[in-house]
């Protein structure tokens, strides 16, 4: 009643803005698993059927083959005939109870079909029809996949991808990444050692970087022996020396793992996370991330952060679309060539600087440079020439003036 | 906190809405929503195969077990008609298949609920997005990385089986941990049936056909018919005049009233020699028919899996370069390392794509690379380059106070640098 009002009403109550969270996951979840509940009891319930059946007929087949041993002309036996055409009805009607309860499936399968086509989006025309990605494209495409692979760590991988995309790679190429994969791949069989020493080998770069790397190896070792051996542990923490003023915090919720060291505490205790297998994951991203910057490639994949951008962007833009504020949207991508509204990624994928002028609200270029007033505020050349009145402007956000010849150019 | 204060303070209010409507947009709208509909469409699409051949099979084999049955019922009222052992035998066979019948029935049922399983591996999966998203998890924690991580290798893996990387795929879906999560079976399927098609063989993908014949007429493909027609134009191609008639004969003639001008066409090309430069018969001996009914049979089994023309890998990664690229990415002195447009082969790829829409100022320290904001505001050196205050600092504090643009290397006092105030 208290929603109908609202709604009568045209106001949002606060129950109606929870409703806006999106249960769609939940709704096909639940389809499923009634579906599932369906079938398995059909699945029981043909067992029993089947299996009885089975062993009637078989009865009766067994009566009639002794029937044949011991009467002269058991057809003309009036029961026998009778109980004949019995078990043919039998035979018919659990047959067809078996065919039609499995027919009744259908409706709860297909229910979950509904549920996947209501609740998430099957429009994604969000592009135009051309594809940027033709099959011009297709070759260096693949080159980026491989290099995505071998950065992973999947240098196997890139190399069946190689073969069988026939690209024209040598082993020149392949090479940088050979020793980066060695370490990735002892780390994932539990085996620092590679890795130890290839954090020796450069270490003054590492320093350099302020790269936690060496810090994260000692630790996993370090909480390895612990589990087994408190002194061997002890002994082991000598190596935090060196990382010590950098990682204090850490350090101490190490050390405080000692309380927790004996009978496997540890995984109740809050340091539970330095137990969990993901430690192993992290210290082979940073790995990662340290090799390439140390061989001049960018710390992140190129691919997965435009597949990750791409992920935010096209969430955004289908939103927009369905909130119907961006219908046409295909139609206004191909024909501009810049994006009809603004996503906003986060600072994460902020690689380049992007000046607005408040005023003309576009965006700067070479011949429109953004412009330093005398009072510290920042607009476009565009809108400086625009609010100049004689010799002087006033600044659109503050009362202090500023003369033709004082803005100064900026350079982001 | 301090920085949303300060915003306040400013007049930027609408900083602190912005994020709150973000989070709320992000719980109307997550992204699961936006791009998952075939990872779950999919299974659900097999699950229906498998439930339709199964219904099917069961069917069959009880009409195939109640056949003669009428006879035997009958004898019960008219015993002359049936002998005892003709009973017996009868009820021999109903035993032999009904025992038949067990063991296909048990194993449709095990595929269906195998299909079900796979359905609910996939949902876990985004249901382990959906609690990280409901648990306002900071974006750079790592289980976000590693669902991210998955997303990118299955999207990956897609545009993989799609081009005919086969073993690629494969070795990437075991190394990244996503069995079950991409559409291997349907890809296997299909490529058995592309590579006997281009060895100019019907046979398999006919057998294809008539199997999910229901379907195909649904969506009013005309793959089938597409198929007998080359079979029938390779026999006329082999000389085999006669063998073709009877072929025809026995194929085309229940066809419906739309392709019946495209079989008298064909009944035409009897009378034309395979070197004919009479049109159309001249395209109809063309071999690259075959490549034609190798595309229809690709756009025909996606549409029976509900699988998207595109890839979502493909719409994905224009979609994100698009939102990435700025003009200052084919500027030479503007580049940066870390972007992916300005660093790699992407920049080439991006090029005709649209530039991302800027309406809101945000500024990187060419320095540090970090975000110039309140917390580290953007501060002017005489000769007009910016710089953030963070990292002004930190040069002056090593060097007497004094900074060099690393820039234009002119060297200025540190108390000389003058504030930007950006809105």
């Amino acid at each position: 009643n208290r929603k109908m009002q609202a709604n009568i009403e045209g106001k949002p109550d606060g129950e109606e803005k929870d409703n806006k969270e999106w249960k769609g996951l939940e709704s096909v979840t639940n389809e499923v698993e009634k579906a599932a509940l369906k079938i398995n009891n059909a699945h029981q319930q043909y067992y029993k059927d089947i299996d009885s059946l089975l062993e009637y007929v078989t009865n009766m087949h067994q009566q009639f083959v002794d029937l044949k041993e011991v009467d002269q002309d058991p057809m003309s036996n009036f029961s026998i005939m009778q109980s004949l055409a019995r078990s043919v009805e039998r035979i018919k009607e659990t047959l067809s109870k078996i065919s039609s309860n499995h027919k009744d499936l259908h409706s709860s399968i297909s229910k979950i079909g509904k549920a996947i086509d209501k609740n998430f989006v099957t429009d994604d025309h969000i592009l135009s029809k051309e594809d940027v990605l033709d099959t011009n494209k297709h070759n260096a495409l693949t080159e980026i996949i491989c290099e995505h692979l071998l950065r992973l760590g999947c240098i196997d991988v890139g190399k069946t991808l190689i073969k069988e995309a026939e690209l024209d790679w040598d082993e020149s190429r392949l090479e940088p990444f050979t020793e980066l994969n060695q370490i990735l791949r002892a780390c994932r069989d539990h085996n620092l050692d590679p890795a130890m020493q290839w954090v020796k080998r450069h270490k003054t770069a590492l320093d350099a970087r302020n790269s936690p790397l060496e810090f994260m190896l000692h630790r996993i070792k370090f909480i390895s022996l612990l589990q087994d051996d408190e002194r061997q542990a002890l002994e082991y923490a000598r190596h935090f020396g060196g990382c010590s003023q950098r990682h204090q915090k850490e350090l101490q919720k190490l050390m405080a793992c000692f309380l927790f060291s004996k009978n496997g505490r540890l995984s109740t205790s809050p340091y539970a996370t330095f137990l969990s297998p993901n430690i192993w994951i992290e210290v082979c991203d940073v790995i990662v991330r340290d090799a390439c910057a140390m061989m001049g490639l960018p710390s992140e994949s190129s691919l997965a952060i435009s597949l990750n951008a791409g992920c935010l962007a096209a969430t955004s833009l289908l939103m927009l679309k369905s909130q119907l504020k961006y219908p046409h949207l295909h139609d206004v991508w191909s024909n501009a060539d810049e994006l009809p509204i603004e996503i906003d990624l986060g600072s994460k994928y902020h690689f380049h600087s992007a000046f607005a002028c408040p005023v003309m609200r576009s965006r700067s270029s070479n011949s429109n440079p953004p412009m330093r007033l005398s009072c510290g505020h920042a607009i476009s050349k565009e809108a400086v020439n625009k609010l100049l009145t004689g010799s002087k402007m006033k600044c659109p956000y503050c009362p202090q003036e500023t003369r033709r010849d004082e803005p100064k150019e900026l350079y982001f | 906190l301090a920085c949303r204060i300060a915003d306040c303070r400013n007049g930027r209010v609408t900083q602190t809405q912005e994020m709150v409507d973000k989070e709320a947009a992000r719980r109307e709208y997550p992204d699961i929503r936006a791009l998952e509909h075939s990872t779950l469409k999919v299974p659900y699409e097999i699950l229906n195969k498998k439930f339709r051949t199964a219904q099917k099979t069961i069917d069959r084999e009880v009409a195939n077990i109640l056949g003669g049955s009428n006879e035997i019922l009958q004898c019960s009222s008219d015993p002359s008609n049936q002998s005892i052992e003709s009973v017996t035998n009868f009820l021999g066979g109903v035993v032999q298949k009904l025992t038949a019948l067990k063991r296909k029935a048990d194993d449709c049922y095990n595929q269906e609920q195998g299909c079900i399983k796979n359905c609910k591996l996939r949902i876990n999966h985004l249901q382990d997005r959906m609690d990280q998203l409901r648990r306002d998890l900071p974006e750079d924690d790592f289980a976000i990385t590693i669902w991210q991580r998955k997303r990118c290798s299955r999207f990956i893996v897609d545009h993989l089986l799609r081009h005919g990387y086969y073993k690629a795929a494969i070795d990437l879906i075991e190394e990244a941990d996503i069995k079950g999560l991409c559409n291997v079976e349907i890809f296997d399927v299909a490529r058995k049936i592309e590579a006997s098609l281009q060895t100019k063989s019907v046979t398999q993908c006919l057998n294809w056909c008539i199997d999910n014949r229901s379907r195909l007429k649904k969506i009013k493909s005309s793959l089938e018919f597409n198929l007998r027609m080359q079979e029938f134009i390779e026999l006329i191609r082999e000389g085999k005049r006669l063998d073709a008639v009877k072929y025809a004969r026995r194929h085309f003639s229940n066809i419906d009233a739309g392709s019946r001008d495209l079989m008298k066409r064909a009944m035409g090309l009897l009378a034309f020699q395979i070197n004919t430069k009479c049109q159309p018969y001249h395209d109809m001996y063309n071999p690259q028919r075959w490549k034609m009914l190798l595309q229809q049979f690709r756009e025909d089994i996606f549409s029976l899996y509900q699988l998207k023309e595109r890839s979502m890998f493909s719409v994905v990664l224009q979609v994100g370069l698009a939102s990435l690229k700025t003009p200052d990415c084919y500027n030479e002195c503007n580049k940066n390392l870390q972007c992916p447009i300005c660093s790699s082969s992407f920049n080439e790829i991006a090029r005709s794509l649209p530039f991302s829409h800027c309406s809101h100022s945000r500024l990187v320290c060419k320095i540090s690379g970090e975000e110039m904001n309140g917390n580290n505001p953007p501060m002017m050196l005489p000769n007009g380059m910016v710089y953030s205050e963070k990292a002004l600092m930190k040069l002056a504090d090593s060097n007497h106070g004094i900074v060099t643009c690393p820039r234009t290397n002119a060297s200025y006092l540190f108390s000389d640098l003058k504030r930007v105030f950006l809105l």
